[in-house]
């Protein structure tokens, strides 16, 4: 398959997945229909399973060396190496969002470093112990550890 | 900028948990948040959830 005609292939699904997603995202977090489309979404996205680093490049707006160079970081999910470099879709989809969000508030240098950041917060926040302590603390149950204080230094 | 610095029960769990040695790591990691806010070892506040700092 040429690149051209796989780039489309792949956008048309990215599309599809979005629209689908974008429906969900209109639902409670806690609406059975939001995580039953959503489980569409990625199985869609899984059954697609892996791409090439070119297409990767062209949907994500990138050069294919640094989607390399963020397979070889870890940032993008690599699903085979050898014979070939092979990408998890589901991990460039991901990541495609992230991407597109940091253009928009047209954060476009030190790409790499801000995707990163942005992995790590919601890994953070998806940690159940973390989500318990922000529960807590918005009922008001938190306790102060360091007050304010207004010369700069902490009191302890 | 300085910063109120909040602990919540399950926090507390996990705190003291901690062996002497990461307690205080710990406690210099409050001490530095309490001064320097977030930005006390390259943390940023976390627009959308005011009292959290975020890598």
């Amino acid at each position: 398959m040429t690149i051209a005609i796989e780039e489309r292939r792949v956008r048309s699904l990215f599309d599809r997945v979005e629209a689908v997603e974008d429906v969900a995202r209109t639902l409670p977090e806690d609406d059975e229909r939001r995580a039953k489309l959503l489980e569409v979404t990625n199985a869609a996205l899984a059954d697609e399973g892996t791409i090439r680093p070119v297409i990767a490049a062209r949907l994500l707006g990138l050069s294919e060396k640094t989607v390399r160079a963020w397979a070889a970081q870890g940032v993008l999910t690599v699903a085979q190496r050898a014979p070939r470099l092979v990408l998890d879709v589901q991990s460039v989809h991901l990541i495609s969002h992230i991407v597109r969000d940091l253009r928009a508030l047209g954060k476009d240098r030190d790409l790499l470093d801000e995707v990163w950041r942005r992995l790590s917060d919601a890994a953070l926040l998806a940690r159940p112990d973390l989500l318990e302590s922000v529960e807590q603390m918005r009922r008001g149950e938190g306790r102060v550890l360091r007050p304010l204080r207004q010369n700069g230094a902490a009191g302890h | 900028m300085p910063t109120e610095v909040l602990t919540t029960p399950r926090a507390e769990q996990q705190i003291g948990r901690l062996s002497r040695k990461r307690s205080k790591v710990l406690e210099n990691f409050l001490n530095d948040l309490a001064v320097g806010g977030c930005r006390a070892l390259a943390y940023r506040q976390r627009p959308s959830t005011r009292r959290s700092c975020m890598r």
